[in-house]
């Protein structure tokens, strides 16, 4: 019986393959391929590659609709369609993506494609077919329930025709295994009277190259939370009374929405 | 013979194709090899006509009877003849000739005349010209017979003394320098004379002359052939050999593509049409190719003799002419089809012809150096990846998105059909200089009722109404099923948005609307919601994803 070889770590580390966690920062980001920048600085710094993977599936977990999954990635989107990269595919999204929005985020509408495939099956081939063609360089989808075999094949489609998958998931299947790329889980941020814009917070579950993050938060460039001030006495103070007819104001620009100076 | 019709400036050179199968092959053709060895009869008042070698190799010979020819061999299969039917296969075959050469005339019931004295270069000369068509014609599952002469009437001869005998090599040379009267008499000699294509009386009585071959006929005094057998017979022999012109009634390129195949036995399961489809639709790529076309819509029809037709329709984003892009487009449609029991027929029609245009390729096309971005390969995986889509989903669920020019919010947007890409574009003098109030990025198909007892507050926490009774569900895909009260605070707001008292035939019914922000249940997320300025009902109508 041969005698035990006392444990050498450092032959162990020359071994190749062998990756260290304290080494991220040094050369693993050079190696790694540059992404699309989100668009969030806090974001970028977190993800490797300075941004949303250019291919691998991304999945974006959350419980309510309306936090700002769509605005989180519109950055992107803006980015990806004014490079006229490809389409950007939505597949059976649950209600209509709304056109002056997507604009007033800049994105072209020329490169948009919306599809509404009748059941799972198709829309699962739909969007394995998008993502291993080359002519996509973003497809979209919301998959009522889909195992981890499956998100595997789309993420092989996904690095074969070199685009971004996103899924839109229950944040139930954050305890699930997935072999996607990146997940990243979403919490609507609670409104406070302090600050005008919107946030979101966000959690990285899974990451190329990182642990799980802790939970961080986004700020959009947006003023969705500030209040019109005379609002509450206008419709609910008292309720009875009928509403003055006024035309929306944006105190910012003090234009009226027609552009009109406002008098 | 008095005058020469001297062209020896202009020679011309005439193709005759004979089919001696065509009968047999309308039905045969397209058919997997171990069905073509089967004995097949074609039948006319219950005679064999016509039959294949299998059948031939049988012992049944025509004229026989069908009952001989069944006792001959139990697995004989019999079709009527079905002439209409040739003569369409003959004019397809003259569309497909319509590659090599523009003057191709029709001779009915089997023959085709081509004019090919202006494409022999092009072609490599005849004996290159002749194995393409032949070739053509074996892949299409014809047999054909290929004769030359210098009149389009001594081709037909010599095409159809092949059927009677296997005559010697046509020896055709077109550097012959004698004249054309000289080379045709010379190459006609030595034929029977019940190989012109004349009334089988005048044959019979020349025979009776004692005049067997065109030899002894080309002998005669043709004044007293005149005089024996009429103006028309002499007629022939003159534009036979080339002493008076014999124009030729040309066929026009047709402006469509129709073709089918029949089967022997009814198919039942759709994935052995793959073999003929492919036949068919390599028959068109070879149209298209001829003309110069593309087309994007490809009609494919399944019927079978006692149902129904079964169609179903490829529609493509662009006009092209790609053999692998028709397959799998048909090959995927018909993995959809399941409804069809038997089939008998297949046939494929294309109407919308288009004129092809042609993107320069990568030099580099098929080898290592290729580059995946060039202009053609990324429009063909473009178009490649539309045409699947539209295939399977149906050409109604894939669209664009417009923004429209209404400031109602249902109206403010459009589907774009991608064959016309109407995209509205916004003038630059009008509203964009305004900063837009916020919109969602998602939109509910219909305003969605709150229920009437939600309870609203102001972001200053000033409540109105009631709690919610019923469970308001925010989205199907993330709503939570337990049976919650809801807290809607109102952000920001109001908008209001006229409604269209234009486009309402009671001015009564219009009815602005208050659009407001709010947040649901302070969970963060944020919905468009309005309220009508007359009954102050709540509706949700938007969503900030």
């Amino acid at each position: 019986m041969a005698q035990k070889q006392p444990y050498d770590l450092d032959k162990t580390l020359q071994k190749a393959g062998m990756w260290r966690a304290s080494h991220m920062h040094e050369g693993f980001q050079a190696e790694q391929k540059q992404g699309t920048p989100t668009g969030f600085s806090i974001l970028d710094e977190q993800l490797s590659g300075s941004g949303w993977p250019t291919d691998g599936i991304t999945e974006l977990l959350y419980e309510h609709a309306g936090i700002g999954e769509i605005r989180l990635l519109a950055p992107a989107l803006a980015n990806l369609s004014q490079q006229k990269a490809g389409w950007i595919l939505w597949i059976s999204p649950p209600y209509i993506p709304y056109a002056p929005a997507l604009i007033a985020a800049g994105i072209d509408l020329t490169s948009i494609l919306v599809i509404n495939p009748k059941n799972q099956t198709d829309s699962l081939w739909a969007m394995e077919q998008a993502l291993a063609s080359t002519s996509c360089c973003a497809v979209l989808a919301w998959p009522k329930n889909i195992n981890d075999k499956q998100v595997r094949r789309l993420q092989v489609a996904s690095k074969s025709g070199k685009s971004l998958g996103i899924l839109f998931r229950a944040i139930q299947s954050v305890k699930q295994a997935s072999p996607a790329e990146l997940r990243i889980e979403l919490t609507g941020n609670s409104y406070s009277p302090l600050v005008e814009h919107s946030s979101l917070d966000m959690k990285i579950v899974k990451r190329r190259g990182g642990w799980p993050t802790e939970k961080f938060t986004i700020d959009f460039d947006d003023k969705l939370h500030q209040i019109t001030p005379d609002f509450s006495e206008m419709a609910f103070r008292n309720p009875h009374k009928p509403a003055p007819d006024l035309v929306f104001v944006d105190r910012q620009s003090s234009q009226d929405r027609y552009g009109y100076p406002l008098r | 013979m008095v005058t020469h019709y001297d062209n020896t400036a202009q020679q011309t050179l005439w193709l005759s194709i004979y089919l001696p199968m065509l009968p047999v092959e309308v039905f045969t053709r397209g058919l997997k090899p171990e069905d073509t060895s089967r004995p097949i009869v074609i039948l006319a008042q219950r005679k064999v006509r016509f039959l294949n070698p299998a059948a031939h190799a049988r012992g049944i010979n025509i004229g026989s009877s069908l009952d001989t020819a069944f006792t001959l061999s139990s697995q004989v299969v019999s079709f009527e003849r079905n002439e209409q039917k040739e003569f369409s296969t003959l004019s397809h075959l003259a569309q497909w000739t319509y590659q090599f050469t523009p003057n191709v005339s029709i001779r009915a019931p089997d023959c085709l005349l081509l004019d090919i004295s202006g494409c022999l270069k092009l072609f490599g000369g005849l004996e290159n010209l002749k194995s393409r068509i032949q070739q053509g014609l074996t892949k299409q599952g014809y047999e054909s017979v290929l004769t030359t002469n210098m009149t389009p009437m001594a081709a037909l001869c010599l095409a159809t003394s092949n059927r009677k005998q296997q005559v010697e090599k046509d020896n055709t040379g077109t550097d012959e320098n004698g004249s054309c009267v000289a080379y045709v008499t010379k190459s006609l000699e030595s034929l029977p004379v019940d190989c012109l294509q004349v009334d089988k009386k005048i044959i019979e009585s020349l025979q009776q002359m004692g005049i067997a071959d065109c030899k002894a006929l080309f002998a005669l005094p043709q004044s007293g052939l005149n005089r024996r057998f009429g103006i028309y017979f002499v007629d022939y022999l003159q534009r036979l050999l080339g002493e008076k012109p014999d124009p030729q009634k040309f066929i026009n390129p047709e402006p469509k593509f129709v073709n089918d195949v029949t089967f022997l036995a009814d198919i039942n399961n759709t994935a052995s049409l793959r073999f003929p489809i492919n036949r068919l639709i390599s028959e068109l790529a070879e149209f298209l190719t001829a003309r110069q076309l593309a087309t994007n819509h490809l009609s494919w029809s399944l019927s079978h003799r006692s149902h129904g037709d079964r169609n179903f329709n490829i529609l493509l984003a662009n006009p092209v002419n790609e053999h692998d892009m028709f397959m799998s487009l048909t090959l995927l449609k018909l993995e959809q089809i399941n409804d069809v029991k038997e089939i008998d027929n297949l046939s494929l029609a294309v109407n919308n012809l288009f004129p092809a245009v042609n993107i320069s390729g990568d030099l580099f096309h098929g080898t290592p150096f290729q580059q995946n971005n060039s202009v053609k390969g990324q429009q063909q995986q473009t178009d490649m990846l539309l045409n699947k889509l539209r295939t399977r989903l149906g050409p109604g669920s894939c669209y664009g998105l417009s923004a429209a020019n209404d400031h109602r919010p249902e109206k403010a947007w459009k589907p774009v059909r991608l064959d016309q890409k109407d995209y509205w574009q916004p003038d630059q003098i009008g509203m964009t200089s305004a900063p837009q109030p916020a919109r969602p990025m998602m939109l509910l198909s219909q305003p969605k009722p709150l229920p009437g007892t939600c309870s609203f507050s102001s972001a200053g926490n000033v409540t109105g109404g009631a709690s919610v009774k019923t469970p308001f569900q925010l989205s199907s895909l993330h709503s939570s099923s337990r049976k919650a009260k809801h807290q809607l605070t109102l952000l920001k707001g109001p908008e209001r948005i006229d409604f269209g008292w234009w486009d309402e035939d009671d001015l009564s019914k219009v009815i602005t609307r208050d659009y407001y922000v709010a947040t649901i249940d302070n969970q963060g997320s944020l919905l468009w919601i309005f309220q009508y300025s007359n009954d102050k009902r709540w509706y949700l109508h938007g969503i900030f994803s």
